[in-house]
């Protein structure tokens, strides 16, 4: 009889072995500020189904990311599990090797990519980009949107949404006459990364791009048509815009202080409804961008979710990647704290739009979205473009002197990377 | 210096004052913006002092446990990084200061310094992060208080050299004379005249290492390692700048450092009095 | 004494303070070792100290430079000195360093001559100085991410307090941060009140240093104020002065975070510093042996200027 006891008692214990979990522990390392409460939130979610595992979030500013990502690449030894990029890191990151395949384990466990991810937002995750091995997938749906004072336009006749970039011209300079007060249009206007995001949507309005088949398209007309009208634009525009980076653009818009902002994010427009800090409540429209020669076509800043490939618990990792891209958190996500999805079907969600009324304009410019080009010497392409276009922007160069000049550092920079 | 004419005192009393406004004006401007609603900041303008004053934003900060956490963090890490700083310097600033030596060794230890001070931190965040791997050390605490040598240790030697040179020699060549060891001279006599330089030191060193954030933020691990730098980098993101927690959290970490100044600058202001001497 | 050959019978105190007496003459030698070069002990600690976290990282440095360094695509070879001769065609390098050279001239030049000025000021036995003195350190014990954030927003143009001010004095506002011509300025002003309190500091501690009764002695001697400033006071803080030079302008030649932050080196190309050059070839293309050679051009530039500087400090302190 004791015999038999012991021998239940062994049994039982070995099951708990094998049933009971072992408690695991993940590092997350991603973005602070909206999106560490977005993961924040998913991550308290998790820990009610799998109560075994802890996730322990690094929130980091966009800089501090990128170093430590990168110091991590080459000299780390798995402190990460799981880890944020934003699209345009992965020319640089994902050849390096730095994720682990996840087709794989889609294999493993059995599961598929979900055929509801917006096209345009998985492309960015696959190196070589767009079909290749997929890294990574999207859980920031961020596109550019066009933002415009309806009231303003309603009151002085014009034409709403401005369909072309033209039309958009006339509407700054009969606002500028008209409402003295306030500014007809604002944008980012900081020298490198913010002039540069700020004109892509001119640029390919006008069928333009900064690197076509790998060669630069900066000395082509459509460029300097665009970036023309882009500096027309800037006339309109507060006196110190050179250096507006996105939290201040924010600020003006929210302030009612101007009635067109060329770009904004969706990770701050839920705010623009909120009376506690705006005062432009219900009177501002969100649009994807107008077209001219090409319909609209934003530039998408997608931010990819991926697991280090030296991580030390990749299967854990994966089931939360799999949890957080999932329908049901990415609707609690965008419901409680404004995270753009990166599912077609929630963007038609009667209950998201109700909340956001601009997400159906949202899908259309994800859906048209163009990311930045793919290649790894992009950082440095964007900062020479970014201090040229500045000086023209200042008017220490005029348009056609910034172009040539900038066209023949790109050229440079692109011949030097072939080699 | 000695006796001032009452005009000259009323005018330095104005010039002092001025200067204390100008100080704070910048700090003000921030305690002002943390204390609006975010709809008054939006308004713009140049109120002086927020209409609708509000303590929300305070009330954030001081009530996240992890701030405190940061707090405790910064704290060991800038105060045992000064304390070896000043150590360490103090004893190679005396040594420099008083001794000859050869191969101009001297001169080589105190270039050196200066070579470290020239270059951008950043520079050694690979070869420290190599280095601190290979040495297989993970507490990042640890880690910050000997990276901070970078910081602080150069510049306690050089502020000290000021110091120590300062004393003449024949006070130590008494004590000398009447049997005391050099280490006994150098801690009774010369430690005692030099705290000035001490204070100063210090002040410097532990304000340096208390706001350092590039190093910090390259060597946490988890968000439990982070410093207070860190902890008030993420109020300002990419979209806004939250004003409140920003002007909270700054605040909160400048008054220990204000505390350690007032604390400290007595031993800044004293006269020159010496025990026994004049 | 004890006769030749006999035996002795010896207690076992007499071994024992026969011992005592040896040890203490062995510790009586080593002490005496060590006083002679006590020079060199004194140093160990901070020599260890540099050895061991300084040492390597520079020669680590050194080493790479001297090579086309790419860190994410793992790209490392031996390209002896391109590096340097590359730094020195690219025109956006030599105009960095002149940049950064008006940058350190200015900002040094103001706050040694401010920060003095102010340590006379606070060295006079004014009341509520203990608590005037912390007051105006305060600037520096802002982390200078939040130093940037304040004066951005005192700086903007169509909405900051600056401009407002000058908008109600009647005057026309300024394009601070924007006007190529002024940005740098705009962004020295910030580091002078950032950092002038340190020049105070230093100053001041040296002020404290110098007994009252040299004053006094003069004094009865007949001497004024500005007398006893240029034969007492000037002499004797000479040393803390040119330290106060030396120290400010090694550490605004790193100028940085303030650049990174306010202007990302606009308007235009105007406030390009070599830190930012270093950073953004380093951080953000990756080009690590790049970096590594500019910051060492840095170095030999900086010490260049400073050696010639620390020299004639280094004869006063010999003296």
């Amino acid at each position: 009889m004791r015999h038999w006891i012991l021998i239940s008692a062994v049994v039982v214990f070995l099951g708990c072995l094998v049933v009971g979990a072992e408690p695991v522990r993940l590092v997350f390392m991603g973005r602070d500020g909206p999106y560490e409460a977005a993961m924040k939130l998913a991550i308290s979610l998790y820990k009610m189904v799998k109560p075994h595992v802890t996730i322990e979030y690094l929130g980091l500013p966009w800089a501090g990311l990128r170093e430590k990502i990168t110091i991590e690449l080459v000299e780390g030894r798995g402190d990460f599990d799981l880890v944020v990029l934003d699209d345009p890191w992965t020319p640089e990151f994902l050849p390096a090797g730095f994720l682990e395949p996840l087709e794989p384990w889609f294999a493993k466990t059995g599961k598929v990519v979900d055929p509801d991810f917006i096209p345009t937002a998985l492309a960015l995750g696959r190196w070589p980009y767009p079909d290749g091995t997929l890294y990574a997938l999207p859980i920031v749906g961020n596109v550019q949107l066009f933002a415009y004072r309806r009231d303003l336009f309603e009151k002085h006749g014009l034409k709403h949404p401005p369909e072309t970039w033209s039309e958009v011209l006339v509407a700054a300079r009969v606002l500028a006459e008209k409402e003295p007060d306030i500014f007809p249009v604002v944008f980012r206007g900081a020298k490198g990364h913010d002039i540069v995001v700020s004109f892509l949507p001119i640029l390919f309005a006008y069928g333009g791009n900064i690197i076509v088949n790998g060669k630069s398209g900066v000395d082509s007309p459509e460029f300097l048509q665009a970036f023309k009208v882009y500096l027309e634009l800037a006339r309109y525009a507060p006196g110190d815009v050179s250096v507006y980076r996105a939290a201040r653009l924010r600020e003006v818009l929210l302030s009612g202080k101007a009635a067109m902002a060329l770009e904004v994010w969706p990770a701050w427009i839920p705010e623009l409804d909120d009376p506690k800090v705006s005062m432009v409540v219900h009177k501002v429209e969100l649009v994807p961008h107008p077209g001219q020669v090409v319909k609209t076509a934003p530039m998408l800043g997608i931010w990819l979710l991926g697991i280090p490939a030296t991580s030390k618990n990749k299967a854990e990792a994966f089931d939360f990647l799999l949890f957080v891209t999932s329908p049901e958190i990415q609707k609690v996500m965008a419901l409680h704290v404004g995270n753009p999805p990166t599912l077609m079907s929630l963007y038609k969600d009667p209950e998201l739009i109700a909340r956001y009324r601009w997400y159906p304009a949202q899908l259309e410019a994800l859906l048209a979205g163009v990311p930045r080009p793919r290649v790894p010497v992009w950082s440095r392409v964007e900062d020479i473009l970014g201090g040229y276009m500045h000086e023209a922007l200042i008017g220490l160069r005029t348009p056609e002197d910034a172009v040539r000049a900038a066209h023949e550092a790109i050229v440079a920079v692109l011949e030097e990377e072939r080699r | 210096m000695i006796r001032l004419g009452l005009l000259k005192r009323t005018v330095l009393y104005l010039l002092a004052f001025g200067t204390v406004l100008v100080a704070l004006f910048p700090i003000w401007w921030l305690v002002n913006t943390s204390l609006k609603t975010p709809l008054e900041f939006l308004g713009g303008g140049m109120t002086l002092f927020p209409r609708q004053p509000t303590l929300a934003h305070y009330r954030e900060v001081v009530f996240e446990r992890s701030f405190l956490r940061f707090f405790g963090n910064t704290a060991i890490v800038a105060t045992a990084a000064t304390t070896i700083s000043v150590l360490a310097g103090s004893l190679a600033a005396y040594s420099l200061s008083r001794f000859r030596f050869p191969w101009k060794l001297d001169a080589l230890f105190l270039v050196w310094a200066l070579v470290i001070r020239t270059i951008p931190p950043i520079v050694f965040v690979v070869p420290l992060f190599i280095m601190f791997r290979e040495l297989r050390l993970t507490n990042v605490r640890a880690i910050l208080i000997l990276a901070y040598q970078v910081y602080t240790l150069p510049l306690a030697i050089w502020m000290l050299l000021g110091f120590f040179r300062a004393i003449p020699r024949e006070l130590e060549e008494a004590a000398l004379t009447d049997g005391a060891s050099r280490i006994q001279a150098l801690l009774r006599i010369v430690y005692p005249l030099v705290t000035p330089g001490l204070a100063a030191t210090a002040i410097f060193c532990i304000i340096t290492t208390w706001n350092e954030f590039i190093y910090a933020l390259i060597f946490a691990r988890v968000p439990a390692d982070f410093t207070i730098p860190i902890g008030i980098a993420t109020f300002i993101t990419e979209y806004r700048t939250l004003w409140g927690p920003l002007a909270a959290g700054s605040l909160i970490s400048s008054l220990p450092l204000l505390a350690f100044t007032a604390f400290v600058q007595k031993h800044l202001l004293r006269g020159f009095a010496l025990r026994g001497i004049f | 004494m004890v006769p030749e050959g006999a035996r002795v019978q010896r207690s076992l105190g007499f071994f024992f303070r026969e011992a005592i007496v040896r040890l203490g003459r062995g510790c009586n030698v080593l002490r005496l070792t060590f006083e002679r070069s006590i020079h060199l002990w004194l140093l160990v600690p901070a020599g260890l100290l540099f050895l061991m976290f300084t040492v390597f990282p520079l020669i680590y440095n050194g080493y790479i430079s001297l090579h086309h360094f790419q860190f994410i695509r793992r790209i490392f070879n031996f390209v002896g000195a391109r590096n340097y001769i590359r730094l020195f065609q690219d025109g956006l390098f030599l105009s960095s360093i002149g940049n950064t050279l008006r940058f350190v001239a200015l900002a040094t030049a103001t706050e040694v001559v401010l920060g003095t000025g102010l340590a006379l000021l606070f060295n006079a036995r004014l009341r509520g100085r203990r608590i005037m003195l912390p007051l105006v350190t305060l600037p520096m014990m802002f982390p200078t991410m939040v130093v940037c954030a304040v004066w951005v927003m005192l700086y903007d143009f169509e909405f900051g307090f600056l401009n407002n001010f000058l908008r109600f004095l009647g005057f026309s506002p300024i394009q601070w941060l924007s006007d190529p011509k002024i940005a740098m300025e705009s962004i020295v002003l910030v580091d002078i009140w950032q950092w002038t309190p340190f020049v105070l500091l230093v100053i001041l501690a040296g002020l404290q240093s110098i007994p009252d009764y040299l004053y006094e002695a003069a004094q009865l001697d007949g001497a004024n104020g500005f007398q006893m400033f240029r034969h007492i006071t000037l002499p004797l803080l000479s040393f803390q002065i040119k330290l106060a030079i030396l120290l400010r302008l090694i550490d605004t030649f790193r100028i940085f975070d303030k650049v990174y932050a306010m202007t990302g080196g606009g308007p235009g190309y105007a406030t390009e510093t070599i830190s930012l050059y270093i950073y953004r070839e380093g951080f953000r293309y990756f080009n690590l042996g790049y970096a590594a050679a500019a910051s060492l051009v840095m170095v030999f530039l900086v010490l260049g200027i400073s050696i010639l500087y620390a020299r004639r400090m280094w004869k006063e302190l010999r003296v």
